[in-house]
């Protein structure tokens, strides 16, 4: 769980600090006012987890340099980290982590208030491999030398703690609407190999990534995919009455031609994977499906389905209907309980479901950069009683806001 | 002719849940609802009157108002709503005043709640469920422990209420007026 993150030279963040809800953050604010550069900044805690491979940062000059401090707690021990980040943000407004400098205090492990430096991404993969002398990227860009020093200057239930945070930041999940927008824009097939699915895998990206994610979960993943269909198929919402995939195999023959003209010949397995939405008498594509229903399908099971305990929603709201969007609010409201979830909303209605607890204004102040109010901080004790007065007896939060009570 | 009762209430799904036990009560032709929600407790009452009054322009007799209690004064409270409703001219109305939450009346009968999510056995419920706290919570946590399946009150109380023994929530002392409510208003009409 992340408790507080401050966020230095970030974009529009220019000194922002706020602390998270444990369990679900609404984020409220005029537009440009910084709602989607806090998400940003978030995901860059998920970003330093995969820090580029060197080849990539030998090339790339950087876009950007920030400073993040995040107090993260798990099993009830709190770490802080402080990164210091250059950036390259690329085409697609992703940012990468070129390079970044990460200490870390977890004062309730070492009994002292001595800085560790250990990088997310070496973090995580000292868990997998718990041996300094296979770690893949990091043997090109750290010294064996380093990497002894860092083995043997951080104790080992510290690197095992700090890689599990890795483990669960890895995890961090970011939806947007305008993700999924336009799903003619789905394929309405796509193709595996048989063998090393994740490879290929790897490659897709948007509403074919779903799809992938949607079949695999259905494989890999039974009791969470069940979880989903129960909660969109007719004993749930009804948006759809059933999900299939049709799969068939296919191959292909790839030839090459040896020294000394010997001709070799490799058959490849591939499944082609036709996914099919049924809805009352009709089998529908992918692609056939409305903006709404499609949206509200990835949110639902990237919600549902997701390990991740920290999901990031940007406008659940868009393309919804009002009486649909009470059950996605009812449902991010549940698994707020299990996982913490931070939304940005624009929406009245979403206001009307929360509490004021729950509840963080942003604005955008010229110098100073997107500023972070808790509701109940940002009000003095007496705006906070009218609030809650006014809930009580007249209105709701929604409307309250609109009128401007909440500023 | 079918009878339009006019509804308002904190939320959709109350509205949904009244539906479900009306039709148990009453031949489902016998009666229409028209509704208002009002997605939380200072709106309902702020729009109480006003709502009120479009519902009987809307052709509506006959008058429901559902308010959870929570931790209010119920005289009170009743008093409030009695008082923003009384010059309204309904053939009949009533104010339903829950003991926390409408899911009390929902965890009346275990089976329903059985049949709803497919459970293996009849969960184990307290024999007068007015007297839990938060209803809906201790419903989402009694149907995960049953059957691990997510309880979403916008979905899954009207399916409870479909299949509910409407003799097993009328031992509820907030619904035990409702039955004799909906067989007045339909024979007087």
């Amino acid at each position: 769980m992340i408790k507080d993150i401050s966020i230095k030279q970030y974009r529009s963040c220019l000194d922002t600090y706020f602390q998270l809800h444990p369990n679900l953050s609404v984020l409220i604010g005029p537009n440009s006012s910084g709602k989607t550069n806090i998400m940003n900044a978030l995901l860059l805690l998920k970003r330093l987890t995969e820090e580029s491979p060197p080849f990539y940062s030998r090339d790339v000059e950087p876009t950007g340099h920030c400073k993040l401090k995040a107090t993260i707690t798990l099993d009830k021990v709190n770490a802080t980290l402080r990164a210091d980040i250059d950036t390259y943000t690329d085409a697609n407004n992703t940012d990468i982590v070129i390079t970044s400098d990460q200490y870390w205090n977890i004062k309730q492990l070492t009994g002292n208030n001595k800085r560790i430096k250990l990088p997310l991404a070496l973090a995580r993969e000292l868990i997998r491999t718990a041996d300094t002398q296979f770690i893949s990227h990091y043997q090109r860009r750290i010294s064996f030398d380093a990497l002894e020093r860092i083995s043997r200057e951080t104790p080992g239930p510290v690197r095992a703690f700090l890689g599990k945070i890795a483990v669960n930041l890895a995890q961090i999940r970011y939806y947007s609407a305008s993700q999924f927008t336009n799903p003619a824009n789905c394929p309405v097939s796509f193709e595996l190999e048989k063998e090393g699915i994740t490879t290929r895998a790897m490659r897709l990206t948007g509403h074919a990534k779903f799809l992938f994610d949607l079949y695999n979960s259905r494989k890999y993943s039974k009791a969470r995919y069940h979880q989903f269909i129960d909660i969109i198929g007719p004993n749930g919402i009804g948006l759809v009455d059933e999900i299939s995939f049709n799969e068939i195999s296919t191959s292909s023959v790839q030839h090459s031609v040896r020294i000394g003209g010997t001709v070799t010949e490799r058959r490849k397995q591939n499944i082609l994977v036709i996914p099919q939405f049924k809805i009352g008498q009709n089998t529908l594509s992918p692609n056939q499906l409305s903006e709404g229903t499609f949206k509200t399908i990835t949110l639902l099971f990237y919600l549902i389905t997701e390990p991740s305990q920290l999901l990031l929603i940007e406008e659940p709201e868009v393309c919804v209907h009002h009486g649909l969007l009470s059950s996605i609010l009812e449902l991010i409201k549940t698994y707020a309980n299990d996982k913490q979830i931070v939304i940005s909303t624009h929406s009245d209605f979403v206001l009307d479901m929360v509490q004021p607890e729950n509840v963080y204004a942003v604005t955008n102040i010229p110098q100073e950069g997107t500023k972070v109010q808790h509701i109940p901080k940002r009000l003095s004790r007496n705006e906070l009683e009218a609030l809650r007065e006014y809930l009580q007896t007249e209105g709701n939060l929604g409307e309250y806001w609109r009128a401007g009570g909440l500023e | 002719m079918a009878i339009n009762i006019g509804v308002i209430a904190e939320e959709r799904n109350d509205i949904d849940v009244l539906y479900q036990f009306t039709c148990k009560l009453a031949p489902e032709n016998s009666f229409s609802f028209s509704t208002f929600a009002a997605h939380g407790c200072g709106r309902l009452r702020n729009k109480c009157q006003a709502w009120s009054k479009n519902l009987i322009r809307r052709g509506c007799t006959h008058l429901v108002v559902i308010h959870d209690l929570d931790s209010e004064d119920q005289n009170a409270l009743r008093a409030e709503l009695e008082n923003s409703v009384s010059n309204i001219a309904f053939f009949g109305r009533i104010i339903l005043i829950p003991v926390f939450e409408i899911e009390a009346w929902l965890l009346s009968d275990p089976l329903a709640l059985q049949q709803t999510f497919n459970m293996r056995k009849s969960p184990n419920i307290p024999q007068n469920p007015e007297t839990i706290q938060h209803p809906k919570e201790y419903l989402r946590n009694i149907v995960w422990k049953y059957s691990k399946k997510r309880y979403i009150n916008t979905i899954h109380n009207k399916k409870i209420a479909s299949v509910l023994r409407i003799d097993k929530v009328s031992l509820c002392s907030s619904f035990t007026p409702y039955p004799a409510f909906v067989s007045n208003t339909i024979t007087t009409c």
